[in-house]
């Protein structure tokens, strides 16, 4: 017998009115969780993602796309841009650091990426196994690429397009030579290999290419955008850039780190009005991509805070209901010799249970709910989410049991508090 | 034993009621007689530190009740004071045995459910210890709560009409036990009743008139 026993006590005998004002509270704990969750999971993986890449340069389209389609390799990219014309920008004083990437080709859906080794550690990236290529056709796996199947010197072919289910580069086959650990960016999903492996396999087929007839724009069919040119595709813009380059000297992006913040002022306005290439800041793009979804998240946060309040409400209500019953119980346990004070606290305690259960089921469904969501969406998308893991943010959601429990018990307790116990008993 | 000087009590917005003065010695018995409304159970109140009279004092042996506050009178009421309620007032969400190691534990006694068994036994309801006050018939109820009243073995038990609500046979039976127990304690019984039955078994009554 203690204060616990008769605070439990009081919740087990009114079963159904505390259960249902515990599913409320916990249904708004476990959205808020939910919501914390994925917001953060994916803000932080965008975050990482674009860690030390201040500025992408590529072919004029959509900026938001540029950024989508080179750093978090969800998008088709807009176009290829000539090496020669991005070199000069890699030069450049206000560049600190510039790594090329050249895609255009899959296998099993995993891009393949022709880089240099700037990549690899632009990510921190450290190899599980194996080494960097240094020939043409060897190629580094991410670790993601790794679990699903590719292992260490065995040979894989590239299909062209990013997306499952191309034309077979059959007879250039790559040789897998390094595997990454885990970095927890895109990285783990990317097949890594030089710059010379995408040109050498594409410029053998765009010998073929310049024999075909050049015929309708590409329907991007299976999302091939490629870094080169293609027999399957041709399209205006392989013609333009057939005439006046190597066409097999192209690249798809250029990553850029600055050198000083202060190129962030002028780099970009240059590149876009000196020359025929874009220039996109991941940073901008994602935060207006965030603000975009923003509209989203914030509408379900005030629905989650609506859900808690009226959670809250609830418990509120009940514990003070239970108090016109209660005032007799609790005369009754004062006149057994029980302090006011201690009344009180059998009040707050009988608030929290229900507050801290609540939240406790809360987090957990939340968390249980992410899990879910990210099994079945999270990695067909290309950014992993997980319910298993904890964050910092979510320790004020802690402190909410303690906030709801002790104002809902507030009111009833000052009434027991102030009851006058001879009044109390006689009107039973 | 019991020692208790004119009072005079003010329930908001109502006069003054004055109560007679009234001594008793340790293990001596007493019926507070009067129609109702005359303010019987408002002198239990007083003596039990429930209700703080505007004039007049409690003594129980040497503890000046009336002058006593908060906690110190809550324990104080706890450990010596036995209330047997008109309505019983058993705590719902506890069962038998709980209600009565609640009444312990308010006192801030040790919790002996040993102790609360064989004061169950005594009263003949070790049966139903664990119980739900709902599920008891009135008979049983009465006994629990008269078992409740004494599981501290108080020196003072206050009963507020214990029969009112009972036949001729049970009124009895219950007296009987009240009387029984009291003894077992070495209490004082003080009773507080309209019931012209109780007179036959306790010779010693105060009589309330109406309140002037």
């Amino acid at each position: 017998m203690n204060l616990l026993t008769l605070g439990l006590a009081d919740v087990r005998h009114r079963k159904l009115a505390n259960t249902l004002h515990l599913l409320l509270l916990t249904l708004g704990v476990a959205i808020i969780t939910a919501l914390l969750l994925i917001g953060t999971e994916i803000g932080g993986r965008l975050a990482r993602d674009a860690d030390g890449v201040d500025l992408v340069i590529g072919a004029k389209g959509s900026p938001l796309q540029l950024i989508l389609s080179t750093v978090y390799h969800l998008d088709i990219p807009t176009g290829n841009i000539p090496l020669a014309e991005a070199d000069r920008w890699a030069h450049n004083s206000m560049v600190a650091k510039a790594i090329p990437l050249s895609l255009g080709d899959n296998t099993r859906g995993f891009r393949i990426v022709g880089t240099t080794p700037d990549l690899v550690a632009n990510y921190h990236a450290q190899f599980a196994a194996g080494r960097l290529w240094q020939k043409p056709m060897e190629a580094v796996i991410g670790a993601e690429v790794a679990k699903a199947g590719l292992r260490l010197d065995a040979p894989f072919v590239g299909v062209h397009g990013l997306g499952a289910g191309g034309h077979a580069h059959g007879d250039h086959p790559y040789q897998v030579v390094g595997v990454l650990a885990p970095t927890g960016t895109v990285l783990d999903r990317l097949i890594l290999t030089s710059l010379d492996s995408v040109w050498e396999i594409h410029a053998t087929h765009h010998r073929h290419a310049l024999k075909a007839p050049a015929s309708t724009p590409d329907a991007a069919g299976n999302g091939a955008v490629g870094a080169a040119d293609h027999d399957d595709d041709p399209d205006e813009d392989h013609d333009e850039e057939q005439s006046g380059y190597d066409a097999s000297r192209e690249i798809t992006a250029l990553l850029v780190q600055y050198r000083s913040p202060l190129a962030a002022v002028s780099l970009p306005r240059m590149i876009n009005l000196q020359s025929n290439l874009q220039a996109a800041v991941p940073a901008f793009e994602t935060a207006r991509l965030l603000q975009l979804l923003g509209l989203g998240f914030d509408t379900l946060r005030a629905l989650a805070v609506i859900l808690i309040l009226t959670a809250a409400l609830s418990v509120f209500i009940a514990l003070y209901n239970a108090m016109e019953t209660r005032q007799y119980d609790l005369a009754v346990l004062r006149c057994l010799g029980a302090p006011k004070s201690r009344v009180v606290a059998i009040l707050w305690i009988q608030a929290m249970l229900l507050s801290v259960a609540g939240t406790l089921l809360g987090l957990l469904l939340g968390h249980a709910a992410v899990e879910v969501i990210a099994h079945f969406a999270g990695a067909a998308k290309g950014v992993s989410l997980t319910g298993i893991t904890v964050l910092g943010s979510e320790l004020p959601i802690l402190l909410l049991p303690l906030a709801v429990g002790t104002a809902a018990s507030l009111l009833p307790a000052l009434r027991a508090y102030r009851a006058d116990l001879a009044v109390v008993l006689s009107r039973a | 034993m019991l020692a208790v000087e004119p009072i005079e009590v003010q329930y908001p917005g109502s006069a003054k009621i004055a109560l007679p003065s009234l001594q008793l010695e340790a293990g001596e018995h007493c019926l507070l007689l009067g129609p109702s409304g005359c303010g019987k159970t408002t002198l239990l109140h007083v003596v039990a530190g429930l209700l703080k009279p505007v004039r007049g004092t409690v003594h129980l042996d040497e503890t000046l009740v009336t002058d006593l506050r908060g906690a110190e009178l809550d324990r104080f009421r706890g450990r010596h004071i036995g209330i047997i309620f008109q309505r019983l007032h058993l705590i719902p969400s506890l069962n038998v045995l709980q209600n009565l190691t609640a009444a312990q534990y308010c006192a801030g006694l040790p919790v002996e459910e040993s102790v609360a068994r064989s004061t169950l036994a005594k009263l003949g309801v070790e049966n139903k210890v664990h119980v739900f006050p709902a599920e008891l018939s009135q008979g049983q109820a009465q006994r629990v709560t008269i078992a409740r009243a004494i599981v501290n073995r108080p020196r003072l038990i206050l009963a507020d009409e214990p029969t009112s609500s009972l036949d001729d046979a049970n009124a009895l039976l219950v007296l009987d036990l009240l009387l029984t127990q009291a003894r077992d304690c070495n209490a004082t019984l003080l009773i507080a009743t309209h019931d012209a039955r109780a007179k036959a078994v306790i010779e010693r009554r105060i009589e309330l008139g109406m309140a002037a």
